[in-house]
């Protein structure tokens, strides 16, 4: 039976909460996956995504609060959606939650000029429940993989992937991340090339946790990154060269064994000089391929394989091997690994190559296509973000592929994949709060590009006038206010001709302008109380069902507040245990408020103080509204102790 | 006597057919016995023996015999020894102390010239009554010795084998992990048989019932047992949705499988089991004594509130009690908290514990300030009522500070003008006293000889002419005596405490009975007190001097603490004789040290149990101190009266809530436990229960004969 690919996900490490996460994809990531599959699987929430009307304002009532407090730690690095378009039809924005955007920020690369971002890295920082205020209880996860961030990367095709827990030490050292090879500067380039200082700074915080663990015994990464970003001298820790370097050493020959979906153009020389970078023939490297009818040879939902003739001419003339991946037009559908049954319909988008020496064997696990802008051809670096990680292993398809024979002809594609300048390659748009700043990076001879910036609807589109940067030939920049901090600024449209690029626009408003943006998807008349009650919620005072619903609608959380009952042995009385009960809240308040000093996190401790603010007035009202003083009083007292506590705090 | 089981000629106890020639027989000696009682307990001695031997019943390895408080177990328990022993067997008994073990030996000493006389197949000798220093017990003996002495003895490994292993107060053994528990199994696997006595078999949990029937060799009753317990339990939870009439039904099913499988190994007789005849010697039960205290206030609320949060967040080790019950039955030991966390503020503390602390002190101080705590005022209001109407009261605490604390309100509420003068004049009482009291003695001399009778005489005279108590006596008297010789007449003619019930005894009698009394040579303290006192060493308590009508009774032991004087410290009786008097005290304040194995009837028959210990098994042995055979109730033909007073909307009424549930559990499955009032309305969850106990009560009621002879 096909495996649940939401297994694939990562999930909390039992008496951990996520940190601070980064995902980096090449299509830009799809928001239904993060919101509907991703979040609720690594953000601590007691629900998930519904679709029945109450539950689902509830889970995006807590989806919300719960990103709010990570607001400025989770990251999505992709390519921008122009480029990804070119090559995967169903890359998209979306259109589904484009308020997504405002908790998680997406960067683009290329906004130092043209570069892809293929790498399928996740980086999951995970701390303790408890607090260690030192940061000694922390976890990072690291995922390599070739898979993207959408639904159908994940549902509709085999991904390899590799996956690490790791325990973090106190501090980061030189010696640590001297273990991790090319990881460290990779994000750091990577950082760069997504659009300046905030990249960089998410991408450093993580090359920071890197130097606090070790790398696992036995684990190499294999990375590249555009020339553009390479330092001097240091081309040969990249792509190709890189590759060679891990090759197992010895006297024999160098096999290499290749399984791709997709292959790039090859011609003879680029052929030959990548083989040589590796240190080996052409005629040593046999490519697993299919043939034409393969299931995986359609484009679209049937699979997305693809190579030109002309290049598998170049192949052929050069000696490459091709091997045929085990298919039978009237036998079982597919035979690429065994545990993959015969209904399994999903195609491969893993990235294999096996180097052999001798008895040697080594696979890396990549993002990395066959092709040369993954790879690098001599002195032409790559022009790709990827990322592999070499293992001892062995060749992981099964049953053995077998050459091609008389009867089957090798599936090639009519397009020919050409890297070309795109119209508009990089846009960004950022907001404080008053104005939204827009940049975009376009062809040199063209003309002048239009920006558009959008809310929720029905507010109009602004335009954004937009003139060339005197510093910079082709990159164009614009501003315009927007002081509606109630219907924030969503998206903004970049076009020239026919050609458009939609890029979110990244809120940078402090934490307190940010409180006030209503929740998302929530009817607005309900949304305030349903903030109060999940905010209740959050610290423990109570647990929302999707029927008190109706309470809510009356304008007050605070009602839904309700002392334990006991049992019917239970000396409790009624006010003190309300009273206990509510002052958990306080402590459970303090307790985070303490984490984050401890951290040194001050957005963290102002978004503490912010919410015993309103904890405060919560219970007052809650006070209020009391007529009997076993209720009154616990409310009055939480109240009060809440108001010295802000105060000490404070000062 | 040999193997498992017990095995003695049947023959042996054939003179327990005969209660009315025994009877007939101690009228002579110094403790006639009554019929009735006489005829129950013998009864139940044919009873256990015949489950112990197998004769004429199935035959068990053990009998509990859990009759109420006050029923005799002691001498049934002693006949049985007695045929054991007198057949040639050994039998060894375990008091829980030193008192109750003089007890044991007395009240097996009582029937030997009874035994020797109407059961002839009996070898009955008071010296076969041995202490525990026997090393090894020959047969016929009768070893008497403590729990702690068998806890000593298994320490050091010298447990040995009986006939007929009886443990009295057995409930002490029910924590699973107590060393008397350890000890007890071990010699009960060294005895042929076992009979246990308790009046309270089980505590909170039924299971511990379940121990005591495992120890008498009991098979398959935990099942029943346990579903029994577990439908009671049922019964006081949530009543939404539940069907009164089903639950019933279930209840009556789980019941009976429960009480037919005990039924083989446990004999309990209630005091309402009784015939009437024999009953009205306990008196009856009357409606609870409701004292009416206030609900909690809101200022008293927020105080408990503050003081618990405050509490909290100074607590060191987590573990400190932040909402300790004392906190809501009196200020006392709130304020003593209270001061050691400003002692502890001194340092430096976060604001919220100083602002804390500022508004807790700050209120404490505001409602100490208006008078004692709200039940203290209360309990001491409703308390000074039944005494005008010249009634003892017994007052039960679970805590010293607490029952100081209530000492020092219930004497101020009570506490009558200074002494002034007194008419006659207070030399003429004297002399009345000495010549009315002389020649009582020279009709009937005191039973123990002591070589300074005159001088107790000299100092209780002292003692009974106290400005106090003459003043007491007084308020009986039906006028003012202006002569000696009136006083003298009335003092003969008149019945203590303004009562006309023939069986209550004149001033005269009860002056002499309270001197024979505190002479009694086996109350070494008494006399030792007595004797002190006409050194000038010492004073005799209870002498109302000063207008003090109140007493406290139990050793407080807290440094620095200054004591007031109508708290006696030392052994307690003394206090035990004058509370047992019309004379002295009008109220006693104990804690549960006085609880157990002492009698306060004599003249006593309200209790107010002003703390309450967790366990049921307190209550209905603190209870069982007013309802005792030949009791104040019962002379006076008025209704015992308990008083469960609460501090509504506090922890103390959860606490009284509570006590009536595991009452009114115990009493279903064993009977004969009167309720707990509540001043609260009745919740939907209290009207549930009546409705379930309306149709099934009658059935249960009658389940619970079964256990009887």
């Amino acid at each position: 039976m096909e495996p649940d690919w939401r297994e694939s996900l990562p999930t909390i490490p039992p008496g951990y909460r996520l940190e601070a996460a980064l995902f980096t994809t090449f299509e830009p990531a799809q928001p239904e996956l993060l919101v509907e599959h991703l979040l609720p699987s690594i953000l601590s929430l007691s629900r998930g995504f519904e679709s029945e009307p109450a539950a689902r304002s509830l889970y995006f009532g807590e989806l919300a609060l719960a990103l709010q407090r990570l607001r400025g730690r989770l990251t999505v690095i992709s390519s921008p959606a122009s480029v990804a378009q070119e090559r995967e039809s169903e890359a998209s924005a979306g259109t589904a939650y484009p308020w997504l955007w405002r908790y998680v920020s997406p960067f683009f690369t290329g906004a130092q000029g043209a570069a892809i971002q293929h790498a399928k890295l996740w980086m999951l920082h995970w701390v303790s429940v408890e607090g260690a205020g030192d940061g000694e209880d922390a976890l990072l996860e690291i995922v390599v993989s070739s898979a993207n961030l959408t639904r159908a990367s994940l549902k509709q095709q085999l991904q390899a992937g590799w996956r690490a827990l790791l325990p973090l030490g106190p501090r980061d050292t030189r010696a640590n991340l001297s273990t991790w090879g090319p990881l460290p500067r990779f994000l750091e380039a990577l950082g760069e090339s997504a659009g300046g200082e905030d990249a960089a700074s998410r991408t450093g915080a993580f090359v920071g946790l890197l130097g606090r663990c070790e790398c696992p015994e036995g684990v190499r990464f294999v990375a590249s990154i555009p020339k553009a970003f390479q330092r001097p001298g240091e081309a040969s820790r990249w792509g190709a060269s890189a590759l060679g370097k891990v090759a197992p050493v010895g006297t024999g020959r160098l096999r290499v064994q290749i399984c791709t979906p997709f292959v790039g153009e090859w011609q003879g020389p680029a052929l030959r000089q990548w083989s040589e970078s590796l240190g080996t023939a052409p005629s040593d490297i046999a490519l697993s391929w299919i043939d034409s009818m393969h299931p995986w040879a359609e484009p679209g939902a049937g699979g997305g394989w693809c190579m030109s003739r002309r290049t598998l001419d170049a192949l052929r003339t050069e000696g490459l091997a091709l091997l045929r991946l085990g298919y039978e037009a009237d036998g079982p559908t597919s035979a690429f690994h065994d545990s993959q049954g015969a209904e399994d319909r999903r195609w491969s988008h893993a990235k294999f190559y096996l180097l052999r020496r001798g008895k040697t064997r080594r696979l890396l696990v990549t993002s990395a296509n066959f092709s040369a802008s993954a790879w690098g051809v001599g002195d032409v670096g790559p022009r790709n973000f990827e990322l592999g990680v070499l293992l001892d292993g062995e060749w992981p398809i099964q049953p053995e592929e077998e050459a091609f024979g008389e009867g089957h002809d090798v599936h090639t594609t009519d397009v020919v994949v050409q890297p070309a300048e795109a119209e508009l390659g990089w846009g960004q748009a950022l907001w404080n709060g008053e104005t939204v700043t827009v940049a975009c990076l376009g062809r040199v001879d063209a003309e002048a590009p239009r920006a558009r910036v959008s809310g929720t609807m029905p507010l109009p589109a602004l335009e954004v006038p937009l003139t060339e940067d005197p510093r910079h030939s082709r990159r164009w920049t614009g501003a315009v206010r927007w002081e509606d901090g109630a219907r924030p600024p969503l998206t903004v449209l970049f076009s020239r001709g026919e050609v458009t690029l939609e890029v979110p626009v990244l809120d940078l408003r402090p934490a307190d302008a940010f409180a006030q943006t209503p929740l998302p998807e929530i009817d607005p008349e309900i949304a305030q109380a349903l903030q109060d009650a999940l905010l209740l919620e959050s610290y423990g005072a109570l647990t929302l069902e999707p029927e008190d619903f109706q309470i809510l609608l009356r304008g007050d959380a605070s009602v839904l507040m309700s002392s334990g009952g006991g049992t019917a042995e239970n000396y409790s009385v009624e006010a003190f245990t309300e009273a206990r009960s509510h002052f958990l809240v306080v402590d459970s308040w303090v307790q985070q408020l303490q984490v984050a000093e401890s951290r040194g996190d001050s957005e963290g401790k102002r978004r503490v103080l912010a919410d015993g603010v309103r904890l405060a007035e919560l219970f007052r009202r809650r006070a209020e509204k009391q007529t009997k003083a076993g209720f009154r009083l616990p409310a009055l007292l939480v109240a009060e102790e809440f108001s010295c506590r802000l105060e000490e705090a404070r000062s | 006597m040999n193997g498992k089981g017990l095995d003695v000629d049947g023959r042996g106890w054939k003179f327990l057919q005969y209660p009315d020639s025994y009877c007939e027989a101690s009228r002579n000696s110094n403790r006639p016995l009554a019929l009735e009682p006489t005829r129950r307990q013998f009864a139940t001695a044919t009873a256990i023996l015949s489950r112990l031997t197998g004769v004429g019943a199935r035959q068990v390895g053990g009998v509990l015999l859990a009759d109420d408080v006050g029923l005799g177990k002691t001498t049934a328990a002693a006949l049985v020894a007695w045929v054991v022993a007198g057949l040639g067997g050994t039998v060894r008994i375990l008091a829980p102390n030193a008192v109750l073990r003089r007890r044991w030996e007395e009240e097996l000493k009582a029937h030997v010239p009874l035994l020797q006389e109407r059961a002839s197949r009996l070898k009955v000798d008071a010296n076969n009554i041995k202490g525990w220093e026997t090393a090894r017990l020959h047969e016929s003996r009768i070893q008497v010795g403590t729990h702690h002495q068998l806890v000593e003895a298994r320490r050091e490994g010298r447990i040995t084998r009986c006939s007929l292993l009886i443990v009295d107060e057995a409930h002490r053994a029910k924590g699973e992990e107590s060393t008397f528990r350890q000890a007890l199994e071990v010699q009960g696997e060294h005895a042929d048989a076992r009979l246990i006595l308790t009046a309270t078999p089980f505590s909170i949990e039924v299971k511990e019932l379940i121990q005591l029937l495992r120890f008498c060799d009991a098979r398959d009753v935990e099942v029943p047992v346990e579903r029994y317990a577990r439908s009671l339990l049922q019964l006081h939870g949530p009543a939404q949705g539940r069907d009164p009439v089903k639950t019933a039904r279930k209840l009556e099913v789980a019941g009976r499988a429960a009480i037919e499988a005990i039924a083989p190994y446990v004999i309990r007789y209630g005091i309402n089991d009784l015939a009437p005849s024999e009953r009205r010697y306990f008196g009856e039960v009357g409606q609870p004594w409701a004292v009416d205290v206030p609900t909690a206030d809101d200022a008293s609320l927020e105080l408990l509130l503050r003081a618990d949060r405050l509490l909290r967040l100074t607590r060191e080790e987590g573990r400190e009690r932040t909402n300790d019950p004392r906190f809501h039955v009196g200020w006392g030991h709130l304020r003593q908290e209270v001061d050691r966390v400003t002692e502890l503020a001194k340092g430096e503390v976060p604001l919220v514990v100083r602002r804390q602390l500022t508004k807790t002190h700050r209120l404490l101080k505001e409602r100490t300030r208006q008078g004692p705590h709200p039940k203290m005022a209360s309990v001491a209001k409703a308390v000074a009522r039944r005494v005008e109407a010249q009634e003892k009261v017994l007052i039960f605490c679970h805590h010293r500070a607490t029952a100081l604390e209530l000492l020092q309100v219930l004497d101020a509420e009570l506490l009558l003008p200074g002494d002034g003068s007194l008419q006659p004049p207070r030399d003429v009482w004297k002399t009345e006293w000495r010549d009315l009291l002389s020649k009582r003695m020279e009709e009937r001399p005191l039973t123990d000889e002591h070589t300074d009778t005159e001088a107790l005489f000299d100092t209780f005279l002292d003692w009974l002419c106290g400005p106090g108590l003459c003043r007491q006596v007084l308020s009986w008297l039906p006028e003012q005596p202006r002569t000696g010789r009136r006083l003298r007449e009335l003092f003969s003619e008149t019945r203590v405490r303004g009562r006309t019930e023939p069986h209550v005894p004149s001033v005269l009698d009860a002056a002499d009975a309270l001197f024979r009394n505190l002479t009694d040579a086996r109350s070494r303290s008494t006399l030792g007190l007595l004797r002190a006192a006409h050194r000038g060493d010492s004073k005799l308590p209870g002498s109302l001097e000063e207008g003090h009508r109140v007493l406290g009774a139990w050793s407080h032991s807290v440094d620095g603490q200054k004591v007031p004087s109508i708290l006696f410290q030392g052994e307690p009786d003394v206090v035990l004789s004058l509370f047992n008097s019309p004379f002295g005290p009008e109220v006693l304040v104990a804690t549960d040290r006085l609880s157990e194995g002492v009698d306060l009837h004599r003249c006593c028959r309200l209790l107010v149990h002003y703390e309450l210990d967790p366990s049921p098994i307190r209550t209905l042995q603190r209870n069982g101190r007013v309802r005792r055979v030949g009791g104040w109730a019962g002379l006076t033909k008025q209704p015992i009266e308990y008083a469960y007073p609460s501090f509504n909307g506090t922890r103390d009424a959860r606490a009284v809530e509570i006590m009536n549930m595991r009452l009114q559990r115990f009493d279903l499955l064993l009977g004969g436990v009167p309720r707990v009032s509540l001043d609260e309305d009745s919740a939907s969850e209290d009207s549930f229960i009546r409705k379930v106990l309306e149709e099934c009560g009658g059935t249960l009621e009658s389940l619970n004969r079964l256990l009887r002879v």
